[in-house]
């Protein structure tokens, strides 16, 4: 076999892409999850539970595999840390989205009517960040194929910008909804107050994690312009 | 029958069989890329690469075998007993080519390039000892193989720099592309012509000087460029990813240079197969060691029609396990890696350097990714190749050297 192929090393790129759709797959998952859990149809969100329990293995899996194909002799035209970082935090991603999933089949917390509007608006906010980030990603090819520079680069620092803006966005709904859990306090069971939080939490991480992955990328990029 | 007849044959068998070897082995690396890259399918490489081999060996080719005929051990030593000369190239084809065959049994990246020059060593060693060789060229062998890599690296890491900077970052990759690639086609064409033309084509009697060589390929660039203008224009935007565009729009370059890369494979490799014949059939023929009479023609095209017929027969296969794995060269860095080791490999020709085309291609790759061209390039390859070249070498020298031995043994001085 020709020495050149073996001088070519996997590229990482297209696989860290990989990884992101299997994450996507996992995430997909939660709204159809939150829909069943406000019309309390226990058994559906079990279901979804163990669905993206399962994308999760699976991201799991195609992370393994990056990681295992990035050897410490590889050379990139992006620090090796910065993938494996951005690779963590966009399998962060997948995980909060297991976590959240396994803290509502956990206890079946009832959530009070007056929550259930803010608790969905709360979601799509997670999940519009989610999408961001999703874009980002997609273009990681794209800039594998433009050296991380010039106007691929700053179209992707501008995506991260607005990345930023829905987390922020999924930060207020987070604190919105919480306000008015405490307000109802008196009407729940504490053991269910603190459930909801965690859950609320975990979605937030959802979206910090997202925003991470974006940012990791704006780390390659501003250390590849040097 | 007498002997020298039959070293004669088994010289020129040996050659022939070492020529085809590096057509079946070293194709894959001239043209690795282009197949990676989709710009050539793999029949169509092979047979590009079969034919600019042919191109190159016959145009360009004495260079480098007059180094190893007559530069590396002088000939003059063996003024009185031109038959242990005869004997002495004979092991050293031999040797190096038994060398290369166990190597690549083992899967050892080995240059056929540094065989033949420890070979040559090796029985120069044996016979007419430490001072018989002329060690100011082989260190300019060596250092050649350093700096080869090198040099063609940065060559590659300019042009890709040039591409990254004025066509990928551009608002306008497309735009950019059709203004900038005329001039690519048209330096390529004046390297080709040049190492054509300059001191090459003595065969055909015409020899013309730096400066005439120089103008001539000028206008050869010029036209090319004109004639690349005219092609690229015709070129209608689409709708799609630009910089996939542009990817597509330099396929044409990268074959171009891929054919200029084959062509420099051909002028420098032909003389690790035919140059320790040459000094055989020299000497076969005039009954004496001479240091006038060039490398025969015909001998440039046996060498030649072997790296040809080798690339043909065996090339595809070759390329097929290579492509299959690489999956990151697009045109662009293919176009920058095989311009750098075109250029790289075409001067270290005209200065009579044999160098290893494969170890140059590598340097050229690394000069890419310098410029972040490639997405991941597995740096432990290198040691393996810094290994192997230390050993070939000496490995091929001592083959060489028991081989000497032996026909002395066996016909006698």
């Amino acid at each position: 076999m020709s020495i050149i192929s073996k001088l070519l090393g996997k590229s990482p790129f297209e696989p860290l892409h990989q990884h992101m759709l299997k994450v996507k797959e996992c995430v997909d998952l939660i709204r159809p999850l939150v829909d069943s859990l406000l019309k309390e149809e226990d058994e559906k969100v079990e279901e979804y539970a163990k669905k993206i329990a399962d994308a999760e293995h699976e991201a799991d899996l195609v992370k393994k595999e990056i990681r295992n194909n990035l050897p410490k002799g590889l050379f990139l035209p992006v620090a090796r840390g910065d993938i494996l970082r951005f690779l963590k935090e966009q399998d962060n991603i997948a995980d909060s989205a297991e976590d959240f999933a396994v803290l509502i089949t956990l206890r079946k917390t009832k959530l009070p009517d007056e929550l259930k509007e803010d608790l969905r608006e709360f979601v799509d906010k997670v999940l519009e960040t989610f999408n961001m980030a999703v874009k980002v990603s997609n273009e990681i090819n794209i800039l594998a194929e433009t050296s991380f520079g010039g106007v691929e680069a700053e179209k992707v620092v501008d995506l991260i910008e607005n990345l930023k803006t829905k987390e922020w966005e999924a930060d207020k709904a987070q604190m919105k909804t919480a306000r008015k859990m405490f307000s109802l306090e008196g009407k729940m069971d504490p053991v269910s107050v603190i459930m909801w939080m965690h859950i609320f939490k975990e979605l937030g991480n959802l979206a910090n994690h997202s925003e991470n992955a974006g940012d990791q990328i704006r780390i390659m990029l501003h250390n590849s312009k040097k | 029958m007498d002997v020298s007849f039959i070293i004669l044959v088994i010289a020129v068998l040996v050659g022939l069989y070492s020529a085809v070897n590096i057509g079946a082995n070293d194709v894959a690396n001239s043209m690795a890329t282009s197949v990676a890259s989709g710009a050539l399918t793999i029949k169509k490489a092979v047979f590009v690469a079969a034919v600019c081999n042919v191109f190159g060996a016959v145009l360009v080719g004495a260079h480098v075998a007059n180094t190893i005929r007559k530069g590396l051990v002088d000939p003059l030593h063996f003024a009185e007993t031109p038959n242990l000369f005869l004997y002495g190239m004979l092991a050293a084809v031999l040797g190096s080519a038994l060398w290369v065959n166990i190597a690549t049994y083992f899967k050892l990246p080995v240059s056929t390039t540094h065989s033949i020059v420890g070979g040559v060593l090796g029985f120069g060693l044996v016979s007419v000892g430490f001072a018989g060789i002329h060690w100011n060229i082989v260190i300019y062998i060596v250092l050649s193989w350093i700096i080869s890599p090198v040099f063609g690296g940065l060559v590659s890491y300019v042009i890709f720099t040039i591409i990254r900077k004025s066509i990928l970052e551009s608002f306008t990759p497309i735009e950019k592309a059709k203004r900038i690639g005329p001039f690519f086609v048209g330096i390529v064409v004046f390297i080709l012509v040049m190492a054509i033309i300059y001191k090459g084509l003595k065969n055909l009697h015409l020899d013309f000087s730096f400066l005439e060589s120089f103008f001539i390929s000028c206008t050869a660039g010029a036209a090319a460029y004109f004639v690349g203008y005219i092609l690229i224009r015709r070129y209608k935007e689409k709708q799609t990813d630009p910089y996939y565009q542009v990817e597509q729009m330099t396929i044409p370059l990268q074959i171009l240079t891929a054919s200029v890369k084959a062509f420099s494979h051909g002028a420098n490799d032909v003389a690790n197969a035919v140059g320790p014949v040459a000094a055989i059939v020299v000497v076969l023929r005039t009954h004496e060691v001479s240091m006038q009479v060039p490398v025969p023609t015909w001998l440039l095209i046996v060498g030649g029609l072997g790296i040809g017929f080798g690339a043909y027969i065996w090339g595809h296969r070759v390329i097929e396990t290579v492509g299959e794995k690489i999956t990151l060269i697009t045109p662009t860095r293919g176009f920058a890696a095989e311009f750098g080791t075109a250029v790289s490999v075409l001067i270290c020709t005209h200065l009579g350097m044999p160098v290893s085309t494969t170890h140059v291609s590598i340097g050229n790759i690394i000069g890419v990714g310098l410029a972040r061209g490639i997405s991941a390039i597995d740096l432990n390859v290198i040691k393996k190749i810094l290994s192997a070249w230390v050993i070939s070498v000496p490995v091929a020298g001592l083959f060489s050297a028991a081989l000497y031995g032996f026909f002395i043994f066996l016909f006698g001085t």
